[in-house]
């Protein structure tokens, strides 16, 4: 992940973000639209996405789901009730947290 | 273009070589590295794409030991059995400490010898019971063949049930009069007499919670 101890903190609120959006999401296609999104800047590695996923499920903010996909089993992430409601108190955090590092790093810029 | 069942199968034998055994992680990874392997399949050959998708994963395939586990196990292993180790020991040290100061609390209270007889035919009922469910896991994981973490997680430490067992029966035993027992004991003395079997237990609870998410893996991932 580029630049990972920056991105470390919020990769669980990014991945929440974007279940949020999404409904329900498989592992692959997360890296790649967190890829997407950032136009290539920020690349969610294996090691890390996976550890974050599985963390996120044993605090029951993630439910999972088993589908046949061609010649395989997929598993898709969607967010749980908990998980839902988590998912906007996180954000919150995130985006004071965002605002308070604009105020400290450039504190003429105003929102 | 989609891959066929013999090249998933390649994947499939690829990560066992790696160490990687269990149905519950390499289902996902089988997924993600095959997915992968399409899109790369599209600019070259199964063979290129394979090696080239394969070397993204070597940090987390990588082969290493911890403190948690000593047997060599691919990375990605070591983190998810180190994750239980921590829980194990916070749920159980937390739950242990909050049941050891309670019967404690209940011992100065200096209650009538009918209430620690209760306590003891509490306790011998409950520890008899999570023995059993131990047993029984052992048994339908054995049979039923599947290899998941938490599966593997629980026959480790049920390796630990002789002296689970030692320690239990021998508290038992050792109280056959708690109540003179208790009289006698100081409030440190109080609470870690509770605190050590009570730790076993709460250990054994963990570890049949470990034994259902195992069962329900198995279920919800169609692995039977």
């Amino acid at each position: 992940m580029k630049n990972s101890q920056l991105y470390k903190g919020s990769l669980n609120t990014i991945i929440m973000k974007l279940l949020e959006e999404n409904g329900k999401m498989y592992g692959y296609e997360i890296t790649q639209k967190v890829k997407a999104i950032t136009q290539g800047e920020l690349n969610i590695t294996e090691g890390a996405l996976y550890p974050a996923l599985h963390k996120l499920e044993a605090e029951g903010l993630l439910d999972v789901e088993i589908e046949k996909v061609d010649n395989r089993m997929r598993k898709y992430y969607k967010l749980t009730e908990k998980g839902t409601t988590e998912t906007v108190n996180r954000l919150a955090e995130l985006e004071d947290f965002i605002r308070n590092m604009q105020s400290l790093v450039n504190p003429k810029l105003e929102f | 273009m989609k891959l066929t069942a013999q090249q998933i199968e390649m994947i499939n034998e690829a990560l066992i070589a790696k160490g990687l055994i269990y149905d519950d992680i390499k289902l996902e990874l089988i997924d993600h590295i095959a997915t992968d392997i399409e899109l790369e399949n599209e600019q070259s050959n199964f063979e290129d794409a394979f090696f080239k998708v394969f070397s993204k994963w070597e940090k987390s395939l990588e082969k290493t030991s911890s403190f948690w586990l000593a047997n060599l196990a691919p990375r990605i292993v070591i983190e998810k059995y180190s994750s239980l180790y921590k829980s194990l020991f916070k749920y159980s040290l937390l739950s242990v400490i909050v049941f050891s100061v309670l019967l404690t609390a209940i011992t100065i209270l200096n209650p009538e010898e009918c209430v620690y007889n209760l306590l003891k035919l509490v306790f011998a009922s409950v520890y008899s019971l999570s023995c059993l469910t131990i047993i029984t896991s052992l048994f339908f994981i054995w049979k039923l063949k599947s290899k998941t973490i938490y599966g593997r997680f629980f026959q480790k430490n049920c390796s630990y049930l002789g002296f689970y067992f030692f320690i239990i029966y021998t508290f038992l035993n050792d109280h056959t009069h708690l109540y003179r027992h208790y009289h006698r004991a100081s409030f440190f003395e109080n609470f870690m007499d509770w605190f050590m079997p009570g730790f076993f237990f709460f250990v054994s609870v963990y570890l049949i919670m470990t034994a259902i998410v195992h069962f329900k893996i198995v279920k919800k991932y169609k692995l039977l």
